[in-house]
């Protein structure tokens, strides 16, 4: 057993004053390739645990990041838990124990190992019950940034998270002098059995933007008329729901952490001027999206998910809840450069600091503007429904909205296209007008929408899996399944659109180079390249308001499970109707995301699916046994679950 | 650090967690202080309520609703339902049960079916019938919608409207069109669960209902002032 850094007891409650440790903690960043054996220095506040063994233990700890204490769940008494490196090809041991008094579990978020190890309670195993040790042992098989945590209750809301490196065979197909592990989350003061309860019982009480006559309707219909103000907010209106409704748990009560280290005290991580720097961008947040940028540095995404991309420079990306993402930075200056991680409504942000001194210290940029929805989140129909879809960004840039011009005219930002996003066009020189209402053709895709809608899907039954007919990266008309239909649904996509060149409600047209799907292009070749034998496709449903979360309009608790025949190669299609982004996570296989581009498709573990869009990607039925396939938002995956069997 | 201290807070937590593993849908209690004010009008201050406590889950819930005003140390009316709630489409819920008047000399209970819902333009709304005895039926219709003025500052206008299809004297009620209410608040949202505010109402007995009021010397219209706070958990 080889272990650098001594563990804490267990029942030792360490204090982590998140408000005043700002610079104690600065991280000296990780060694780079080759790991010495020796000491690995801290980051943040996660020891580095390096070897082939390890002692895990998960307890109660009290913590302070708003001025309160309050008991938080980690491991070996810090939160994040460890940074736990590992060595592609070798076999590591686990020995998780569970002083808690309620079961618990780890999941290795991203691995490939048996369904036995994957930590997931009632599918591979039946948890760590209080007082005992489950062992983990499995192959080391790939390498990249992953991270674990608790698979049990919600214990990853309240701090059982952290980070995985795993230091790859063959030397990597770039280089980098430093490196540092940047791992985002959400806490919050409140339980989260509390949090799931207040969603319940008024879908809202964590969005604090909703529309108000002050800020919003009186300085519009000053701009733009009564008429015209309210022609914008009827559809809104008549359907019961909010152009501001982006994330259901918010900065109202959420304290946002990059490396367990609040925004007061503000992560440090250095590096020596002309330094390449890599950092492993972690999203362990449980509800929470980020867009992290740095002002002043270009960053070069060099991996997604723990794979390899083709190297790609960005200004900023959003990073969905669960996944990871490997840039390299360059800093040049000596300064201190802000690591800027905004939530996706703008309700608040991590923040930290890159700096060659630690007296040195960065100012966060300001918020951007708060993000509103457009007609193409609810996944309508853009040729018929007026054609707002860059109605989110303009708001957010214009406080007066006026790129956001009549519900029917042809506003258009060519983000919203109905291609796959890898298909050759020009947007910019393309004629919008022509695309609009006004065309034979869009009347017709609605006509045929229309009887598709009402003659197809209600005639059909109760498909559970309804079939996906045409090619799976057009604006295919979607077949709603009779299980979507109920007090339990209040939304299904009329048009989903294949839109992975659309970086996001927030970050069109903001003037910087935004990651997004479909700049992702895998460094290895496809390693299956087989056609797959059928389509899977599955909703994404819920009801907002009553706060219900399902697949197909069917809860985990009523669903069966999806069976995959082993070695078979499948493709599963997701529409997503509803109006917020989810993240989806199929254990214990990879997800190779359809980019068009089928010799180098990006292997994923984690896919954001757009609101009112549809996302689909092919999976090697490689490893037997049963996995979960959820929703990676905490409070979602309850109902938005499936087990996949492979067998 | 004083151990003993979070002892509490531990045991609070852990079975909760336990057992909320893998439920999307728990079992979830309720109650919301819809109003609780002091209301003014010319001669009398009154103690007013409006409370409804539920169990449930996301489709079905048991309702208990309260509602009564309390005058110079008496109760001066009072209503109870109990009622099944259940939920019919993605904004609407059916509900049946039981209403009970304890004061009322006839048609102390009756039953309730009745709808509510969230209707376009965020109204939200109930529509119920209470029946019995016999053929009597009444109805009652109320429509409200929040009007945000800012961050913490919301006006919450309301109107209701009451009809019965018979007549009683006794109870001063007129058959067809009997009651209009009208209600103004204005709530401090202190948090999404605390809001106190002020509000004036205007309550108009109609037709029959004000002819029999006349008759007897009683006002058909009686505006209030109230002062009260709006809480749930």
């Amino acid at each position: 057993m080889s272990k650098d850094n001594v563990l804490r007891a267990p029942s030792r409650r360490r204090f982590v004053q998140g408000l005043a440790l700002g610079g104690l903690a600065a991280g000296l960043g990780l060694t780079a390739r080759p790991l010495l054996a020796a000491k690995a220095p801290s980051t943040g506040n996660a020891p580095v645990l390096t070897g082939t063994t390890f002692d895990l233990d998960i307890g109660h700890q009290l913590v302070n990041f708003t001025g309160k204490e309050k008991l938080a769940t980690t491991v070996n008494g810090s939160l994040p838990a460890p940074i736990l490196r590992w060595r592609e090809g070798e076999r590591v041991r686990l020995n998780v124990s569970n002083h808690l008094d309620s079961d618990s579990s780890i999941h290795w978020h991203g691995l490939i190992l048996p369904s036995e190890m994957d930590g997931v309670p009632g599918l591979s195993f039946d948890g760590i019950a209080p007082g005992e040790t489950f062992t983990y042992e499995f192959d080391v098989q790939q390498n990249g940034t992953y991270w674990y945590h608790s698979h049990s209750g919600f214990q990853e809301q309240t701090g059982l998270y952290g980070a995985i490196i795993i230091d790859p065979k063959e030397p990597e197909p770039f280089s980098y002098d430093r490196e540092h592990v940047v791992l985002l989350s959400d806490w919050s003061d409140t339980p989260p059995e509390q949090v799931y309860a207040n969603l319940k019982k008024m879908s809202h009480y964590y969005n604090r933007r909703e529309r108000n006559l002050t800020d919003d309707l009186i300085p519009e219909i000053r701009k733009d008329g009564l008429g015209t103000t309210l022609s914008r907010r009827q559809m809104w209106e008549k359907m019961r729901m909010s152009d501001r409704d982006i994330s259901d748990v918010t900065g109202y009560t959420y304290t946002f952490l990059m490396n367990g280290q609040t925004p007061a005290s503000g992560w440090t991580g250095l590096f020596t001027p002309g330094e390449k720097v890599r950092l492993r961008v972690i999203n362990a947040a449980a509800m929470t999206f980020f867009d992290l940028r740095i002002p002043g540095l270009k960053m070069t995404v060099v991996a997604c998910d723990g794979q390899h991309v083709e190297p790609v420079d960005v200004d900023e990306f959003r990073i969905g809840v669960a996944e990871t993402i490997d840039v390299i930075v360059e800093p040049q200056a000596h300064q201190a450069y802000a690591l800027f991680a905004q939530a996706i409504d703008r309700s608040g942000y991590a923040f930290g600091q890159l700096t060659p001194d630690p007296s040195l210290t960065a100012t966060p940029p300001p918020l951007d503007p708060a993000p509103e929805l457009s007609h193409m989140d609810m996944g309508m129909d853009m040729s018929g429904a007026g054609h707002d879809g860059h109605g989110s960004s303009h708001a957010a840039q214009n406080p007066g909205h006026d790129g956001h011009v009549m519900p029917m005219s042809n506003a258009h930002d060519g983000h919203a296209m109905p291609m796959p996003a890898a298909a050759p066009m020009n947007h910019g020189s393309m004629n919008h007008d022509k695309m609009e209402h006004g065309s034979p053709d869009a009347d017709i895709h609605k006509a045929m929408h229309k009887s598709m809608h009402q003659g197809m899907s209600h005639a059909a039954g109760k498909t559970m899996e309804p079939a996906y007919k045409g090619h799976p990266l057009s604006a295919g008309m979607p077949v709603h399944a009779d299980s979507e239909y109920g007090p339990h649904v209040d939304m299904r996509a009329e048009a989903p659109q294949y839109r992975l060149d659309d970086p996001g409600v927030g970050l069109r047209n903001n003037g910087r180079k935004v990651l997004t799907y479909a700049d992702l292009r895998s460094l290895h070749p496809t390693p299956d390249t087989r056609e797959p034998g059928r389509e899977i496709e599955l909703h994404l449903t819920g009801n907002m308001s009553r706060y219900m979360w399902s697949i197909n309009g069917i809860r985990y608790a009523e669903a069966e499970p999806i069976h995959l025949t082993y070695g078979e190669r499948v493709r599963i299609t997701l529409v997503n109707d509803t109006m917020m982004p989810h993240p989806v996570h199929l254990h214990g296989m990879w997800s190779d995301l359809d980019t068009g581009d089928a010799t180098h498709l990006p292997r994923k573990h984690t896919l954001v699916v757009q609101p009112g869009a549809r996302l689909s990607y092919l999976v090697t039925a490689d490893a037997r046994g049963e996995w979960a396939f959820h929703c990676h938002l905490l409070y979602h995956m309850m109902g938005m679950f499936r087990k996949v069997v492979v067998s | 650090m004083n151990k003993l201290r979070y002892l509490p807070l531990l045991a609070l937590l852990t079975p909760t967690l336990s057992q909320a593993a893998m439920d999307d849908d728990p079992l979830l209690a309720m109650l919301n202080v819809k109003q609780l004010e002091a209301s003014y009008s010319e001669d009398d201050t009154r103690l007013q309520w409006n409370v409804e406590g539920w169990l449930g889950t996301d489709l079905h819930k048991l309702v208990l609703t309260s509602e009564g005003a309390r005058l110079d140390g008496r109760s001066e009316s009072q209503e109870l339902r109990l009622f099944y709630r259940r939920a019919i489409s993605p904004y609407w819920n059916m509900e049946l049960g039981w209403h009970h008047e304890p004061l009322a000399e006839q048609r102390d209970d009756r039953a309730l079916i009745g709808f509510s819902g969230t209707a376009p333009w965020f109204i939200e709304t109930e529509a119920t019938l209470l029946a019995g005895p016999g053929t009597d039926l009444s109805a009652e219709l109320s429509l409200e919608r929040e009007v945000r003025l800012s961050r913490q500052w919301v006006l919450a206008p309301e109107i209701g409207l009451t009809a019965h299809n018979f007549s009683d004297t006794a109870e001063h009620q007129g058959s067809g069109l009997s009651d209009l209410d009208l209600e103004l608040r204005l709530l401090w949202e202190i948090r999404p669960d605390v809001m106190p505010y002020v509000g004036v109402t205007w309550e108009r007995k109609l037709g029959d209902t004000a002819d029999l009021a006349r008759a007897t010397g009683h006002d058909v219209e009686e505006t209030q002032w109230r002062l009260g706070i709006s809480f749930w958990f």
